[in-house]
């Protein structure tokens, strides 16, 4: 009888062995669930919503997000596990695998008697071990697109099919180093936009050296393609708008109301003219130069008028962060009101142009001197394909941005885990933190055993060669392919730092809490501060 | 100046979306085209083209309801298919022979890949024991009742009568999934919450509303239908937010909902204190959020009292139907929103939306009172007479707590439907009242008013088509009433007649809001006889629920400041 059941008699609540076996069948559920999606020959799932909306993924943060998971455990590790993808973006699904299979061989040591603590202290102990491991394998980053291609193309595939992965890979390094500040040394990835575009084939996805709006012009006469172009960016309104002064009770006759409301064109008229003159001041006739306006607020159609005929481009009600992106990738900058309008202001790009798909419009700002903003523009076929491959350019971003910043990479392919294990087994302990760190050293080696089932080799041969033979000396990664032994580095497959350091961290940190659990209760409260 | 301004709406809450598919249902443009009323559709709905590149209208809306709530609403946009799914569902009635087994099967398949068994709501062989609906006996209203199916607990959910589609129901429909707020249940409870999931989901919501908005050539404002009592309200708050700072401009009418709170299982289990105070937390949350964004707010409901732990619905003399359903009391609302809005909807509007505001929003009384008399009894009579008569008796408010009193309010808004110019007066009417110059409704309206309540200001619009009251909106009355009450009847609708009535529906800019405001500050403890104590424990339960750092006490205490600012613009006149 529970402490718990005098204070309040409808708790319900779970005790010592009991609690222990609810958290371990939750980590062991939530890693079956995701083993077979674990890496580039791993499979998918398909997500249907209750409203019928296919989604077919094996990102392991997108799984864990859209599953609906009612074990408080499991969502515990699942939280724990997606916590760091907004940043580190790669290595979600190792994290629930390592956190399950460390619990699943936690359970019969700790069912024959062993103190919890015992386990924990090792685990602790075999942390810091893997840590040293994982700093004396790491490599230093180059700003080489060569080597960051190679980088992005081990996250990338991962996430969606081969040929894809290689295909947006190279579209993502270049994306990173466009926008790669020198000086500063900092990346900021909302500065890449990702545009989608139900259209052709997934290998059509390119990335636009400037920006790719989802709106065109709202008028017949205006162009729609024009070249060596003045970009105008501005938030200034340039719409009829009925102020609530002129309005009610404060006007006595309907010609009051009319003059009112002429004065208030006049103005916006006025608005326009500036914005004309500015044109006709930098595209004298005769020029090649041409004037294009993209606006965050409105621009109401006698505006527009305006501005068509004098051949002008107009876009209305643009991002509020496109704003911001356009005066990077065109240079100007982004006004506030017409008054002070001077050359300075203006952006510049070779072509604009609009492309029309169905009820939907797409302008080009393309071509920009240095653009400090880019566009990465999906396309393909099927909806879910692209919100596939979003969430596959958001993870390469992620991992090219993370092992910049890191400075370091580690060799992938299951490397790091094969050598934390042997370096585990070499490792002098006492006796008391051995139990642990045995545990941990099998736990770990679930990576590559995963890894090479999903790519249907025999596991046990290769993970043995790779253990016991003289191949596996120094450090040696899978070949899914072949089911072959060889080096990582030589085959251009690199991990990120930051999602090892994570995989250990998080990981251990989840099972210490899970095992010390020694009593699990739910007493009324209706959620917990 | 002539040309209607676009108008965006957003449903927010489970009860939004039953007003709003009422609303938008009443409109239909396949059964009212263009030519044929006197409202333009382009202020309320867009014009796309499906993959058949057929012309189809559809409602410019964003709305937001809980995943669980969606049933089998939108499972296709207009995008795709030109028949609407539920609109199969609810018309089979009149072409069985186009229902294919296979393509049912396929519409239905569930999650576990079981397929559903569709409810069809007119079986046909049932039709053979209908008889041919007599109008004006008891007999025919049960008939019609089996036939159709318009009792209050027909419809749970909203999508199971919207005959209106979405146009790219990914950018406009919102379905939240329990993940998002709170994984241990799934109610969506506090204004907190609510913000919580209004902040990961901004990006889409703000693109939603940009793709509306670019397509605007004269966008007027903006529709805001929230649930006042629960976590929805959290949502709005952050939309009005982003629209404060994007579209300052424009219009936007805020309208607080309040469920009609029926009494069964589901809200029994609501009627704590603790519930009661989260509750009436969230609703002043949500009217200091109005306050600040919006150019006019209201409460509005079937409630009678929002602030009791018990509230119930109001009574509405002549209803025959139980107004604590959703589906019925939704109409009820939605029937008033659709006569107010009238004015603006017109092809050419003399009054537009945001000159409505400007005449309720005067001296900062950013808060009205809808009033409604639907249908407006004027039976046989003359308007003259019936005015004489009963003057505005048959007006009852559908602002929860407020009372309309027009002898002291400011201004008014008077939309009258659906009387037409000869049955303003009779013959011996403008005999007997020669000096009185009266050849028109407004002209009616209008000396009727400065005669009774001469402290405020008028505003008389008058609409001459009348509401028309048609399956799927719900037969409020019993078959006597409407004919007593409808000028014309007619059988064009398979699942019954529809009627067309006369309506009229009221807005007002009143010093008793003032009270309602009141109260709530006085129930939550702001003000200045306020105790902080009092303030913490409401601040304190719905904190419980929610992410604490979005909603901290300053931002809670600041948001009871702010109606106490509004509640003193009303009192120093």
């Amino acid at each position: 009888m529970s402490a718990i059941s005098i204070l309040n008699p409808k708790a319900e609540f779970a005790r010592a062995q009991q609690a222990l076996a609810i958290n371990v069948s939750a980590a062991k559920g939530i890693s079956e669930i995701m083993k077979s999606n674990l890496g580039p020959k791993g499979t998918m799932k398909m997500l249907v919503s209750g409203a019928g909306d296919i989604k077919i993924t094996k990102d392991g943060n997108v799984l864990l997000h859209e599953m609906q998971i009612q074990h408080p455990t499991a969502s515990l590790i699942a939280k724990a596990s997606t916590a760091h993808d907004d940043v580190v973006g790669d290595g979600t699904t190792s994290i629930v695998l390592l956190i399950g299979e460390t619990m699943k061989s936690a359970e019969p040591i700790i069912s024959e008697g062993c103190h919890p603590r015992v386990v924990t202290d090792g685990l602790v102990v075999a942390k810091d071990e893997a840590q040293k491991v994982l700093e004396s394998m790491k490599i230093p980053v180059s700003l080489d697109r060569t080597f960051l291609i190679d980088v992005s193309r081990t996250a990338l595939r991962t996430k969606v099919h081969q040929v894809l992965a290689d295909h947006l890979a190279a579209i993502c390094t270049d994306a990173v180093l466009n926008i790669y500040d020198k000086e500063s040394k900092s990346i900021d990835l909302h500065m890449i936009e990702i545009m989608d575009m139900q259209h052709r084939n997934e290998l059509d996805s390119c990335l636009v050296r400037g920006l790719v709006m989802d709106h065109g012009g709202r008028h017949p006469d205006m162009p729609t393609s024009l070249s060596n172009c003045y970009i105008l960016t501005c938030n200034v309104s340039l719409e009829f708008e009925k102020t609530e002064v002129n309005a009610g009770f404060f006007y006595s006759s309907s010609e009051k109301r009319e003059a009112l409301l002429a004065s208030e064109r006049e103005f916006i008229d006025q608005r326009v003219q500036k914005i004309i003159d500015l044109k006709k001041q930098v595209c004298p006739p005769g020029s090649d130069k041409n004037f294009v306006v993209i606006n965050q607020k409105g621009i109401d159609p006698l505006s527009l008028d305006a501005l068509a005929k004098e051949g002008i481009m107009g876009l209305r009600r643009a991002k509020r962060r496109n704003m911001e992106r356009l005066s990077l990738a065109c240079g100007g900058m982004a006004m506030n009101s017409v008054d002070d309008l001077t050359p300075d202001c203006l952006g510049y790009a070779a072509n604009v142009y609009e492309h029309v798909l169905g009820e939907n419009k797409f302008t080009y700002v393309e071509d920009c001197k240095n653009p400090k903003s880019v566009t990465i523009l999906l396309k393909g076929p099927t909806k879910y394909g692209m919100v596939q491959m979003k969430d596959a350019i958001r993870d390469g971003l992620r991992a090219l941005s993370n092992s910049i910043q890191d400075g370091f990479v580690v060799p992938g392919a299951g490397a790091f885990e094969l050598s934390v294990h042997k370096a585990l087994e070499k490792l002098p302990m006492d006796s008391r933190s051995v139990l642990g760190v045995k545990l941990f050293s099998k736990a770990i080696l679930c990576i590559p055993k995963i890894l090479v089932s999903n790519a249907g080799h025999d596991t046990q041969a290769l993970i043995n060669r790779a253990l016991y033979s003289k191949d596996g000396e120094g450090v040696v990664g899978l070949d899914l392919e072949n089911g072959d032994l060889f080096n990582p580095v030589s085959a251009g497959i690199y991990d990120i730092y930051a999602a090892k350091r994570q995989l250990i961290d998080a990981s251990i940190v989840v099972v210490t809490n899970l095992l010390l659990t020694d009593e699990i209760m739910r007493a009324g409260l209706s959620s917990l501060k | 100046m002539g040309t209607p301004g676009e108008i965006i709406t957003f449903q927010v809450g489970n009860y939004a979306n039953f007003v709003g598919a009422h609303f938008f249902n009443l409109q239909d443009p396949n059964i009212n085209p263009d030519y044929e009323t006197d409202f333009s559709h382009q202020v309320f709905w867009r014009e796309g083209r499906n993959l058949q590149k057929q012309k189809v209208l559809t409602p410019r809306v964003l709305m937001f309801d809980l995943k669980a709530n969606w049933g089998n609403a939108f499972i296709r946009s207009s995008k795709d298919l030109s028949e609407p799914s539920v609109v199969t569902a609810a018309s089979s009635y009149s072409h069985p022979a186009k229902l294919n087994k296979v393509d049912q099967a396929e519409k239905n398949i569930s999650w576990e890949g079981k397929v559903q068994k569709v409810v069809l709501r007119n079986d046909s062989s049932e039709s053979e024991d209908d008889t041919e609906p007599l109008p004006g006996t008891v007999k025919s209203v049960n008939a019609v009742k089996k036939k159709v199916k318009l009792g209050p607990y027909d419809f749970c959910s909203w999508g199971e009568y919207a005959k209106w589609r979405l146009h790219n129901a990914d950018e406009a429909a919102f379905r939240i999934p329990n993940f998002m707020y709170n994984a241990g249940s799934d109610e969506l409870v506090s204004y907190g919450q609510g913000l919580d999931v209004y902040n990961k989901l901004h990006e889409n919501v703000e693109d939603g509303i940009r793709h509306y908005a670019e397509e605007c050539d004269h966008l007027e404002g903006f529709h805001m239908l929230v649930d006042e009592y629960d976590g929805f309200t959290g949502i709005a708050g952050g939309i009005m937010e982003y629209l404060g700072d994007e579209y300052d401009k424009k219009a936007c009418l805020g309208l607080g909902l309040n469920y009609p709170f029926p009494d069964n299982e589901n809200w029994s289990k609501k009627r704590t204190l603790k519930e009661y105070k989260i509750r009436v937390s969230n609703t002043a949350q949500l009217w200091s959020s109005f306050t600040r964004h919006s150019r006019v707010f209201t409460s509005f409901g079937v409630t009678d009292d929002i602030f009791s732990i018990n509230p119930c619905s109001q009574k509405f003399a002549n209803v025959v139907q139980d107004c604590t359903s959703p589906y019925i009391s939704s109409a009820i609302l939605a029937a008033t929103l659709d006569s107010l809005s009238s004015p603006y909807r017109l092809h050419s509007p003399t009054f537009p939306l945001h000159e409505m505001t400007s005449v309720l929003n005067a001296f900062g009384h950013k808060m009205t009172i809808i009033g409604s008399a639907f249908p407006f009894p004027v039976g046989q009579q003359t308007l003259f007479s019936a005015l004489d008569k009963d003057g505005f008796s048959s007006l009852s408010t559908l602002t929860p707590n407020a009372s309309i009193d027009l002898q002291k309010s400011f201004g008014n808004i008077f939309v009258m439907r659906g009387i037409s110019q000869d049955r303003v007066m009779s013959k011996s009417e403008t005999r007997e009242y020669k000096h009185a110059d009266i050849k028109s409704v407004t002209a009616c309206l209008e000396l009727y008013c400065q005669e009774s309540y001469t402290r405020s200001v008028h505003v008389i619009k008058d609409i001459s088509s009348s509401f028309k009251l048609r399956y799927p909106f719900p037969k409020l009355y019993d078959d006597t009433y409407l004919d007593t009450h409808s000028t014309a009847k007619r059988f064009t609708n398979p699942q019954g007649p529809s009627w067309f009535l006369p309506t009229l529906a009221t807005a007002h800019n009143t010093p008793t809001t003032g009270k309602v405001l009141e109260r709530i500050i006085g129930i939550i403890g702001g003000g200045s006889e306020g105790s902080a104590m009092k303030l913490k424990t409401f601040y304190e339960l719905s904190a419980a629920t929610c992410n604490t750092s979005l909603v901290d006490f300053e931002d809670f205490a600041d948001c009871i400041t702010e109606l106490c600012a509004l509640k003193d613009s009303y009192s120093s006149e």
